[in-house]
Protein backbone atom coordinates (compact mmCIF):
# COMPACT_ATOMS: atom_id res chain seq x y z
CA UNK A 1 0.00 0.00 0.00
CA UNK A 2 1.60 3.66 -0.74
CA UNK A 3 2.27 6.15 1.81
CA UNK A 4 0.87 9.58 1.62
CA UNK A 5 4.62 10.50 1.38
CA UNK A 6 4.88 8.00 -2.04
CA UNK A 7 1.50 9.15 -2.94
CA UNK A 8 2.98 12.69 -3.49
CA UNK A 9 5.95 11.81 -5.06
CA UNK A 10 4.69 9.70 -7.65
CA UNK A 11 2.28 12.40 -8.38
CA UNK A 12 5.17 15.01 -8.75
CA UNK A 13 7.06 12.24 -11.04
CA UNK A 14 3.57 11.10 -13.24
CA UNK A 15 3.09 15.40 -13.67
CA UNK A 16 6.34 16.34 -14.90
CA UNK A 17 5.10 19.70 -17.16
CA UNK A 18 3.02 20.97 -13.59
CA UNK A 19 5.67 20.02 -11.62
CA UNK A 20 8.33 22.06 -13.65
CA UNK A 21 6.47 24.82 -13.72
CA UNK A 22 5.74 24.79 -9.74
CA UNK A 23 9.19 24.73 -9.34
CA UNK A 24 9.72 27.15 -11.67
CA UNK A 25 7.47 29.46 -10.27
CA UNK A 26 9.29 29.09 -6.27
CA UNK A 27 12.28 29.40 -7.92
CA UNK A 28 11.82 32.64 -9.35
CA UNK A 29 10.52 33.51 -6.72
CA UNK A 30 13.05 32.39 -3.85
CA UNK A 31 16.03 33.97 -5.92
CA UNK A 32 14.47 37.31 -6.08
CA UNK A 33 13.48 37.11 -2.62
CA UNK A 34 16.74 35.83 -1.49
CA UNK A 35 19.29 37.97 -4.02
CA UNK A 36 17.09 41.07 -2.72
CA UNK A 37 18.00 40.39 1.13
CA UNK A 38 21.42 38.85 0.42
CA UNK A 39 22.52 42.00 -1.20
CA UNK A 40 20.51 43.97 1.18
CA UNK A 41 22.37 42.22 4.07
CA UNK A 42 25.58 42.33 3.15
CA UNK A 43 25.06 46.43 2.52
CA UNK A 44 24.36 46.62 5.88
CA UNK A 45 26.66 44.16 7.13
CA UNK A 46 29.41 46.88 5.26
CA UNK A 47 28.49 49.85 6.93
CA UNK A 48 27.69 49.13 9.94
CA UNK A 49 31.71 48.54 10.07
CA UNK A 50 32.62 51.82 8.58
CA UNK A 51 32.23 54.06 12.04
CA UNK A 52 34.27 51.05 14.20
CA UNK A 53 36.73 50.59 11.16
CA UNK A 54 37.23 54.47 10.35
CA UNK A 55 38.04 55.03 14.10
CA UNK A 56 38.01 58.66 14.05
CA UNK A 57 35.36 61.47 14.51
CA UNK A 58 37.00 63.91 11.40
CA UNK A 59 38.35 62.97 8.28
CA UNK A 60 40.36 65.69 6.38
CA UNK A 61 41.17 65.68 2.86
CA UNK A 62 42.15 68.23 -0.03
CA UNK A 63 39.60 69.79 -1.21
CA UNK A 64 40.44 69.55 -5.11
CA UNK A 65 40.46 65.30 -4.01
CA UNK A 66 37.10 65.92 -2.22
CA UNK A 67 35.22 62.98 -4.70
CA UNK A 68 38.74 60.63 -5.31
CA UNK A 69 39.04 60.38 -1.55
CA UNK A 70 35.50 59.21 -1.13
CA UNK A 71 36.17 56.91 -3.76
CA UNK A 72 39.27 55.39 -2.26
CA UNK A 73 37.92 55.31 1.17
CA UNK A 74 34.21 53.58 0.32
CA UNK A 75 34.86 51.79 -3.10
CA UNK A 76 39.01 51.08 -3.38
CA UNK A 77 39.08 53.00 -6.78
CA UNK A 78 43.18 53.61 -6.27
CA UNK A 79 44.56 57.39 -6.32
CA UNK A 80 47.14 59.68 -5.55
CA UNK A 81 46.08 61.94 -3.34
CA UNK A 82 48.56 64.95 -2.25
CA UNK A 83 47.47 68.03 0.18
CA UNK A 84 50.24 71.24 -1.11
CA UNK A 85 51.47 71.29 2.64
CA UNK A 86 51.03 68.78 5.40
CA UNK A 87 48.65 70.11 8.14
CA UNK A 88 49.15 67.61 10.61
CA UNK A 89 51.31 69.87 12.76
CA UNK A 90 48.53 73.04 12.75
CA UNK A 91 45.80 70.90 13.73
CA UNK A 92 47.18 69.12 16.48
CA UNK A 93 47.95 72.43 18.46
CA UNK A 94 43.94 73.20 17.87
CA UNK A 95 41.80 73.27 21.15
CA UNK A 96 39.40 69.92 21.02
CA UNK A 97 42.13 67.75 18.74
CA UNK A 98 43.16 64.81 21.01
CA UNK A 99 45.01 62.37 18.34
CA UNK A 100 45.67 63.43 14.55
CA UNK A 101 47.11 60.77 12.45
CA UNK A 102 48.74 61.39 8.74
CA UNK A 103 47.93 58.68 6.03
CA UNK A 104 49.30 59.16 2.56
CA UNK A 105 47.55 57.77 -0.65
CA UNK A 106 49.55 56.45 -3.47
CA UNK A 107 48.52 54.63 -6.49
CA UNK A 108 51.40 52.19 -7.82
CA UNK A 109 52.89 52.13 -11.43
CA UNK A 110 52.97 49.29 -13.84
CA UNK A 111 55.37 46.78 -11.55
CA UNK A 112 57.41 44.06 -13.43
CA UNK A 113 55.32 41.01 -12.34
CA UNK A 114 51.59 42.17 -14.38
CA UNK A 115 51.38 45.16 -15.94
CA UNK A 116 48.33 46.25 -14.84
CA UNK A 117 49.11 48.65 -12.29
CA UNK A 118 47.10 51.26 -9.79
CA UNK A 119 47.06 49.22 -6.23
CA UNK A 120 46.13 51.63 -3.28
CA UNK A 121 49.51 52.10 -1.07
CA UNK A 122 48.65 53.77 1.99
CA UNK A 123 51.35 55.15 3.96
CA UNK A 124 50.72 55.62 7.78
CA UNK A 125 52.53 56.07 10.83
CA UNK A 126 52.23 53.36 13.23
CA UNK A 127 53.48 55.90 16.22
CA UNK A 128 50.43 57.93 15.83
CA UNK A 129 47.91 55.51 14.44
CA UNK A 130 44.35 54.91 15.84
CA UNK A 131 42.90 53.30 13.01
CA UNK A 132 44.76 50.48 11.05
CA UNK A 133 45.94 48.73 14.10
CA UNK A 134 42.41 48.35 15.24
CA UNK A 135 42.18 46.18 12.34
CA UNK A 136 44.49 43.21 13.10
CA UNK A 137 45.13 41.63 16.26
CA UNK A 138 48.85 41.45 15.76
CA UNK A 139 51.26 44.62 16.85
CA UNK A 140 52.32 46.55 13.87
CA UNK A 141 53.55 49.67 15.42
CA UNK A 142 57.27 48.26 14.78
CA UNK A 143 56.36 47.54 10.74
CA UNK A 144 59.57 47.78 8.85
CA UNK A 145 60.48 49.47 5.63
CA UNK A 146 60.51 46.41 4.28
CA UNK A 147 57.28 45.42 5.18
CA UNK A 148 53.48 46.11 4.48
CA UNK A 149 50.09 45.20 5.62
CA UNK A 150 47.30 44.17 3.73
CA UNK A 151 43.52 44.53 3.28
CA UNK A 152 41.46 40.93 3.13
CA UNK A 153 41.02 40.74 -0.08
CA UNK A 154 44.51 41.48 -1.88
CA UNK A 155 44.57 38.03 -1.65
CA UNK A 156 47.95 37.62 -0.61
CA UNK A 157 49.42 36.00 2.94
CA UNK A 158 51.48 35.97 5.08
CA UNK A 159 55.09 36.06 3.85
CA UNK A 160 54.25 37.28 0.39
CA UNK A 161 56.60 39.44 -1.22
CA UNK A 162 55.69 42.12 -3.93
CA UNK A 163 57.59 45.29 -6.12
CA UNK A 164 55.99 48.69 -5.39
CA UNK A 165 58.11 51.78 -6.66
CA UNK A 166 61.28 49.83 -7.22
CA UNK A 167 61.49 48.28 -3.87
CA UNK A 168 60.54 44.81 -2.37
CA UNK A 169 57.61 44.89 0.02
CA UNK A 170 57.33 41.83 2.10
CA UNK A 171 53.97 41.01 4.11
CA UNK A 172 53.69 41.51 7.87
CA UNK A 173 49.60 40.59 8.67
CA UNK A 174 46.47 40.72 6.37
CA UNK A 175 43.71 43.05 7.93
CA UNK A 176 40.28 41.65 8.74
CA UNK A 177 37.87 42.73 6.07
CA UNK A 178 36.34 45.52 6.64
CA UNK A 179 33.61 46.06 3.68
CA UNK A 180 35.57 49.81 2.75
CA UNK A 181 38.60 50.60 -0.05
CA UNK A 182 40.90 49.37 2.65
CA UNK A 183 40.36 45.78 2.02
CA UNK A 184 42.05 46.44 -1.68
CA UNK A 185 44.41 48.51 0.06
CA UNK A 186 48.17 47.74 0.93
CA UNK A 187 49.73 49.76 3.99
CA UNK A 188 53.19 50.60 4.58
CA UNK A 189 54.74 52.46 6.99
CA UNK A 190 55.95 56.40 6.69
CA UNK A 191 59.97 55.40 6.74
CA UNK A 192 58.94 53.43 3.60
CA UNK A 193 56.81 55.99 2.41
CA UNK A 194 59.77 58.82 2.46
CA UNK A 195 61.69 56.63 0.28
CA UNK A 196 59.51 56.43 -2.10
CA UNK A 197 58.78 60.16 -2.30
CA UNK A 198 61.93 61.92 -1.49
CA UNK A 199 63.92 59.38 -4.36
CA UNK A 200 65.06 61.48 -7.46
CA UNK A 201 63.72 58.77 -9.62
CA UNK A 202 59.88 60.04 -9.03
CA UNK A 203 60.59 63.16 -8.73
CA UNK A 204 57.99 63.85 -11.35
CA UNK A 205 55.45 62.67 -9.16
CA UNK A 206 56.54 63.89 -5.87
CA UNK A 207 59.30 66.56 -5.83
CA UNK A 208 61.77 64.85 -4.11
CA UNK A 209 59.92 65.60 -0.83
CA UNK A 210 59.31 63.89 2.27
CA UNK A 211 55.97 63.51 4.52
CA UNK A 212 53.69 63.98 2.04
CA UNK A 213 50.13 64.09 2.98
CA UNK A 214 46.49 62.85 1.58
CA UNK A 215 44.18 62.19 4.38
CA UNK A 216 44.32 63.44 8.34
CA UNK A 217 42.37 61.57 10.75
CA UNK A 218 41.36 63.13 13.80
CA UNK A 219 39.79 62.50 16.93
CA UNK A 220 38.40 64.55 19.57
CA UNK A 221 38.58 65.60 22.75
CA UNK A 222 35.20 63.69 24.62
CA UNK A 223 32.46 66.05 24.64
CA UNK A 224 33.46 68.25 22.22
CA UNK A 225 31.25 69.31 19.81
CA UNK A 226 32.33 67.64 16.12
CA UNK A 227 30.50 69.67 14.01
CA UNK A 228 31.04 72.83 15.35
CA UNK A 229 35.29 72.35 15.68
CA UNK A 230 34.92 71.05 12.11
CA UNK A 231 33.30 74.47 10.85
CA UNK A 232 36.06 76.06 13.13
CA UNK A 233 38.59 74.18 11.68
CA UNK A 234 37.40 74.50 7.89
CA UNK A 235 37.59 78.32 8.34
CA UNK A 236 41.32 78.00 9.51
CA UNK A 237 42.91 76.09 7.29
CA UNK A 238 42.64 76.75 3.27
CA UNK A 239 41.98 73.97 0.89
CA UNK A 240 40.84 71.21 2.89
CA UNK A 241 37.47 69.35 3.41
CA UNK A 242 36.52 68.06 6.51
CA UNK A 243 33.91 65.00 7.07
CA UNK A 244 32.60 64.01 10.12
CA UNK A 245 32.09 60.25 10.33
CA UNK A 246 28.84 59.85 11.74
CA UNK A 247 27.42 62.34 8.50
CA UNK A 248 29.50 59.77 6.27
CA UNK A 249 27.84 56.59 7.50
CA UNK A 250 24.37 58.74 8.27
CA UNK A 251 24.68 59.59 4.36
CA UNK A 252 25.86 56.03 3.26
CA UNK A 253 22.77 54.49 5.69
CA UNK A 254 20.53 56.42 3.57
CA UNK A 255 21.42 55.27 0.42
CA UNK A 256 21.37 51.76 1.40
CA UNK A 257 17.94 52.53 3.16
CA UNK A 258 16.46 53.76 -0.44
CA UNK A 259 17.86 49.85 -1.51
CA UNK A 260 16.15 48.42 1.14
CA UNK A 261 13.06 49.88 0.32
CA UNK A 262 13.05 49.63 -3.45
CA UNK A 263 13.83 45.60 -2.58
CA UNK A 264 10.70 45.46 -0.37
CA UNK A 265 8.65 46.72 -3.06
CA UNK A 266 9.62 44.76 -5.26
CA UNK A 267 9.82 41.82 -2.71
CA UNK A 268 6.32 42.89 -2.54
CA UNK A 269 4.92 42.42 -5.87
CA UNK A 270 7.18 38.76 -6.51
CA UNK A 271 4.87 37.66 -3.58
CA UNK A 272 1.75 38.78 -4.72
CA UNK A 273 2.39 37.36 -8.40
CA UNK A 274 4.03 33.74 -6.56
CA UNK A 275 0.67 33.65 -4.66
CA UNK A 276 -1.44 34.42 -7.87
CA UNK A 277 -0.05 32.33 -9.87
CA UNK A 278 0.65 29.10 -7.76
CA UNK A 279 -3.47 29.64 -6.51
CA UNK A 280 -4.17 29.27 -10.53
CA UNK A 281 -1.85 26.46 -10.64
CA UNK A 282 -3.30 24.18 -7.54
CA UNK A 283 -6.69 24.72 -8.85
CA UNK A 284 -6.22 23.57 -12.05
CA UNK A 285 -4.49 20.42 -10.92
CA UNK A 286 -7.35 20.28 -8.28
CA UNK A 287 -9.71 20.63 -10.80
CA UNK A 288 -7.85 18.07 -13.32
CA UNK A 289 -7.29 15.55 -10.45
CA UNK A 290 -10.95 15.87 -9.21
CA UNK A 291 -12.61 13.25 -10.27
CA UNK A 292 -9.50 11.20 -8.16
CA UNK A 293 -10.18 12.61 -5.25
CA UNK A 294 -13.79 11.76 -5.28
CA UNK A 295 -12.70 8.15 -5.77
CA UNK A 296 -10.65 8.18 -2.85
CA UNK A 297 -12.98 9.76 -0.72
CA UNK A 298 -15.32 7.01 -2.07
CA UNK A 299 -12.91 4.18 -1.32
CA UNK A 300 -12.95 5.43 2.47
CA UNK A 301 -9.44 7.25 2.13
CA UNK A 302 -10.01 10.17 4.66
CA UNK A 303 -10.00 13.97 4.08
CA UNK A 304 -7.50 14.81 6.02
CA UNK A 305 -5.72 11.88 4.38
CA UNK A 306 -6.13 13.39 1.14
CA UNK A 307 -5.27 17.32 1.97
CA UNK A 308 -2.19 15.62 3.43
CA UNK A 309 -1.15 13.96 0.07
CA UNK A 310 -1.65 16.95 -1.99
CA UNK A 311 0.48 19.70 0.88
CA UNK A 312 3.10 17.33 0.80
CA UNK A 313 3.69 17.29 -3.02
CA UNK A 314 3.27 20.79 -2.82
CA UNK A 315 5.72 20.90 -0.12
CA UNK A 316 8.68 19.00 -1.49
CA UNK A 317 8.06 20.88 -4.50
CA UNK A 318 8.59 24.13 -2.64
CA UNK A 319 11.36 23.24 -1.04
CA UNK A 320 13.17 22.31 -3.94
CA UNK A 321 12.10 25.10 -5.62
CA UNK A 322 13.71 27.29 -2.73
CA UNK A 323 16.97 25.12 -2.65
CA UNK A 324 17.63 25.60 -6.16
CA UNK A 325 16.28 29.71 -6.06
CA UNK A 326 18.83 29.99 -3.39
CA UNK A 327 21.34 27.85 -5.19
CA UNK A 328 21.40 29.63 -8.39
CA UNK A 329 21.76 33.05 -6.63
CA UNK A 330 24.57 32.04 -4.59
CA UNK A 331 26.30 30.57 -7.97
CA UNK A 332 26.19 33.74 -9.40
CA UNK A 333 26.34 36.56 -6.36
CA UNK A 334 29.54 34.37 -4.41
CA UNK A 335 31.99 34.11 -6.70
CA UNK A 336 31.06 37.86 -8.33
CA UNK A 337 31.60 39.50 -5.19
CA UNK A 338 34.03 41.15 -5.98
CA UNK A 339 32.61 42.72 -9.02
CA UNK A 340 29.23 43.93 -7.01
CA UNK A 341 31.40 45.22 -4.79
CA UNK A 342 32.97 47.92 -6.87
CA UNK A 343 30.00 48.48 -9.03
CA UNK A 344 27.55 49.29 -5.52
CA UNK A 345 30.42 52.15 -4.79
CA UNK A 346 29.41 51.40 -1.51
CA UNK A 347 31.02 49.55 1.35
CA UNK A 348 29.92 45.91 0.75
CA UNK A 349 31.08 43.30 2.94
CA UNK A 350 29.78 39.30 2.97
CA UNK A 351 27.30 38.98 5.76
CA UNK A 352 28.61 36.36 8.12
CA UNK A 353 27.40 32.69 8.64
CA UNK A 354 24.47 33.60 10.94
CA UNK A 355 23.30 36.35 9.12
CA UNK A 356 22.96 33.58 6.07
CA UNK A 357 21.20 30.99 7.75
CA UNK A 358 18.27 33.36 9.12
CA UNK A 359 17.96 34.73 5.53
CA UNK A 360 17.98 31.73 4.19
CA UNK A 361 15.57 30.53 6.82
CA UNK A 362 12.95 33.85 6.43
CA UNK A 363 12.77 33.01 2.65
CA UNK A 364 11.86 29.08 3.19
CA UNK A 365 9.12 30.87 5.47
CA UNK A 366 7.97 33.17 3.43
CA UNK A 367 7.67 30.18 0.55
CA UNK A 368 5.44 28.37 3.04
CA UNK A 369 3.49 31.31 4.00
CA UNK A 370 2.57 31.83 0.14
CA UNK A 371 1.99 28.01 -0.37
CA UNK A 372 -0.60 27.65 2.17
CA UNK A 373 -2.61 30.76 1.29
CA UNK A 374 -2.39 29.37 -2.57
CA UNK A 375 -3.46 26.06 -0.87
CA UNK A 376 -6.39 27.25 1.72
CA UNK A 377 -9.18 27.57 -0.75
CA UNK A 378 -8.27 24.07 -2.65
CA UNK A 379 -8.15 22.15 0.70
CA UNK A 380 -11.27 23.89 1.98
CA UNK A 381 -13.02 22.58 -1.03
CA UNK A 382 -11.88 19.08 -0.56
CA UNK A 383 -12.97 19.31 3.06
CA UNK A 384 -16.18 20.22 2.06
CA UNK A 385 -17.50 18.86 -0.95
CA UNK A 386 -19.37 15.61 -1.50
CA UNK A 387 -17.31 12.45 -2.98
CA UNK A 388 -20.56 12.76 -5.48
CA UNK A 389 -20.08 16.01 -6.58
CA UNK A 390 -16.38 15.95 -7.11
CA UNK A 391 -17.08 12.34 -9.30
CA UNK A 392 -19.73 13.73 -10.79
CA UNK A 393 -22.06 10.85 -10.01
CA UNK A 394 -25.33 12.96 -9.79
CA UNK A 395 -28.78 10.98 -9.77
CA UNK B 1 16.05 16.41 -19.60
CA UNK B 2 18.61 15.25 -21.16
CA UNK B 3 18.74 16.40 -24.14
CA UNK B 4 17.74 20.08 -22.79
CA UNK B 5 20.84 19.79 -20.46
CA UNK B 6 22.90 19.25 -23.38
CA UNK B 7 21.49 22.32 -25.25
CA UNK B 8 21.97 24.66 -21.71
CA UNK B 9 25.57 23.59 -20.93
CA UNK B 10 26.81 24.15 -24.79
CA UNK B 11 24.98 27.68 -24.38
CA UNK B 12 26.78 28.21 -21.07
CA UNK B 13 30.34 27.14 -22.65
CA UNK B 14 30.06 29.39 -25.79
CA UNK B 15 29.00 32.48 -23.67
CA UNK B 16 31.82 31.47 -21.35
CA UNK B 17 33.88 31.38 -24.01
CA UNK B 18 33.37 34.65 -25.54
CA UNK B 19 33.28 36.19 -22.43
CA UNK B 20 36.79 35.08 -21.28
CA UNK B 21 38.22 36.17 -24.54
CA UNK B 22 36.06 39.83 -24.66
CA UNK B 23 34.84 41.54 -21.38
CA UNK B 24 36.30 39.20 -18.87
CA UNK B 25 39.42 38.33 -20.55
CA UNK B 26 42.60 37.68 -17.99
CA UNK B 27 45.71 40.03 -17.72
CA UNK B 28 47.98 41.01 -20.42
CA UNK B 29 51.49 41.91 -19.96
CA UNK B 30 54.60 42.30 -22.32
CA UNK B 31 55.60 38.55 -20.72
CA UNK B 32 53.64 35.38 -20.85
CA UNK B 33 51.54 36.03 -17.71
CA UNK B 34 49.99 32.62 -15.97
CA UNK B 35 46.41 33.69 -15.91
CA UNK B 36 46.60 33.95 -19.66
CA UNK B 37 47.64 30.11 -19.65
CA UNK B 38 45.04 28.95 -17.00
CA UNK B 39 42.52 30.97 -19.35
CA UNK B 40 43.92 29.16 -22.74
CA UNK B 41 43.19 25.64 -20.56
CA UNK B 42 39.76 26.84 -19.64
CA UNK B 43 38.75 27.89 -23.31
CA UNK B 44 40.07 24.47 -24.13
CA UNK B 45 38.01 22.63 -21.52
CA UNK B 46 34.96 24.56 -23.02
CA UNK B 47 35.22 23.85 -26.67
CA UNK B 48 35.27 19.99 -25.44
CA UNK B 49 32.59 20.57 -23.57
CA UNK B 50 30.60 22.11 -26.87
CA UNK B 51 31.83 19.62 -28.98
CA UNK B 52 31.03 16.52 -26.58
CA UNK B 53 27.57 18.21 -26.22
CA UNK B 54 26.97 18.20 -30.65
CA UNK B 55 28.10 15.05 -30.39
CA UNK B 56 25.79 13.86 -28.29
CA UNK B 57 23.00 15.65 -30.26
CA UNK B 58 23.93 13.94 -33.65
CA UNK B 59 25.19 10.42 -32.11
CA UNK B 60 21.47 9.10 -30.17
CA UNK B 61 23.05 6.25 -28.51
CA UNK B 62 22.11 6.60 -24.77
CA UNK B 63 24.91 5.38 -23.18
CA UNK B 64 26.88 7.77 -25.16
CA UNK B 65 24.92 10.85 -23.79
CA UNK B 66 24.99 9.54 -20.09
CA UNK B 67 29.08 9.00 -20.71
CA UNK B 68 28.73 12.90 -21.93
CA UNK B 69 27.18 14.11 -18.99
CA UNK B 70 29.77 12.46 -16.77
CA UNK B 71 32.31 14.00 -18.60
CA UNK B 72 30.69 17.18 -18.33
CA UNK B 73 30.02 17.24 -14.88
CA UNK B 74 34.06 16.17 -14.71
CA UNK B 75 34.61 19.13 -17.10
CA UNK B 76 32.66 21.67 -14.77
CA UNK B 77 35.01 20.51 -11.94
CA UNK B 78 38.20 20.84 -13.58
CA UNK B 79 36.74 24.62 -14.96
CA UNK B 80 36.26 25.43 -11.10
CA UNK B 81 39.72 24.18 -10.63
CA UNK B 82 41.25 26.39 -13.36
CA UNK B 83 43.38 28.93 -11.23
CA UNK B 84 45.53 26.11 -9.99
CA UNK B 85 47.10 26.61 -13.17
CA UNK B 86 48.37 29.93 -12.41
CA UNK B 87 46.43 33.47 -11.66
CA UNK B 88 48.36 36.61 -10.49
CA UNK B 89 49.06 37.50 -7.22
CA UNK B 90 46.82 40.09 -6.44
CA UNK B 91 42.90 39.76 -5.73
CA UNK B 92 42.45 43.42 -7.71
CA UNK B 93 43.78 42.00 -10.82
CA UNK B 94 41.33 41.46 -13.82
CA UNK B 95 42.27 37.42 -13.75
CA UNK B 96 40.91 36.93 -10.31
CA UNK B 97 38.40 40.03 -10.38
CA UNK B 98 36.77 38.63 -13.86
CA UNK B 99 37.82 35.51 -15.36
CA UNK B 100 38.12 32.87 -12.62
CA UNK B 101 34.76 34.10 -11.08
CA UNK B 102 33.02 33.78 -14.57
CA UNK B 103 34.46 30.19 -15.34
CA UNK B 104 33.89 29.46 -11.48
CA UNK B 105 29.86 30.14 -11.79
CA UNK B 106 30.32 28.18 -15.82
CA UNK B 107 31.89 25.36 -13.67
CA UNK B 108 29.11 25.23 -11.45
CA UNK B 109 26.48 25.58 -13.66
CA UNK B 110 27.78 23.24 -16.10
CA UNK B 111 28.39 20.61 -13.66
CA UNK B 112 24.84 20.98 -11.65
CA UNK B 113 23.34 20.91 -14.92
CA UNK B 114 25.07 17.64 -16.02
CA UNK B 115 24.45 16.25 -12.79
CA UNK B 116 20.67 16.78 -12.47
CA UNK B 117 20.16 15.27 -16.06
CA UNK B 118 22.25 12.15 -15.04
CA UNK B 119 20.20 11.52 -11.39
CA UNK B 120 16.59 12.44 -13.82
CA UNK B 121 18.27 9.66 -15.92
CA UNK B 122 18.69 7.23 -12.64
CA UNK B 123 15.31 8.09 -11.56
CA UNK B 124 13.18 7.98 -14.45
CA UNK B 125 15.45 4.74 -14.68
CA UNK B 126 14.42 3.36 -11.42
CA UNK B 127 10.96 4.09 -11.61
CA UNK B 128 10.85 2.15 -14.82
CA UNK B 129 12.06 -0.88 -13.07
CA UNK B 130 9.50 -0.56 -10.31
CA UNK B 131 6.41 -0.15 -13.16
CA UNK B 132 8.00 -2.94 -15.17
CA UNK B 133 8.39 -5.31 -11.90
CA UNK B 134 4.57 -4.41 -10.80
CA UNK B 135 3.50 -5.51 -14.30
Amino acid sequence: MLTPNQFAWQSILKNRFCSLMFLCLVGIASACLFGVGFFNENLSSGIGQVKGRIGADLIAVPSSYDKAAKDALFAGDACTILFAENPEAQISQLDGISQVSSQLYLKTLAFSCCSTAGLQLIAFDPKTDFTVSKWTNDSIENLAADEMVVGACCGMKQGTSMNFYGQTFKVADVLDETGMGYDQSIFISYDAANQITSSPEYAVYFGERQNLSSMLLINTNSGSDIESLSRNLASSLDGISLYATDSLVSELKSQADYFRISGLVMDGFVIVLAVIALFALITITFYQRKKRVGSLLSVGISRGKIVQIFFLEYLYLTLLGTGAGIGIVSVFVIPLHQIIKQTVNMPYRLTDFGGLALLILAVCGVNLLILLISCSLTFAKILRTEPAHLTEEMT
Amino acid sequence: MKQYSKLITALISVVSFILIHTACKPCHGMMAMPCERSTGIAGIVLAVILLSDILSFLVKQEKFRQITSVTNVLFGVLLLLTPIFGQCQIASMACRLRTFPTLNVSGLLIAGVSLAALISVLVKRQTGRKTHAHA
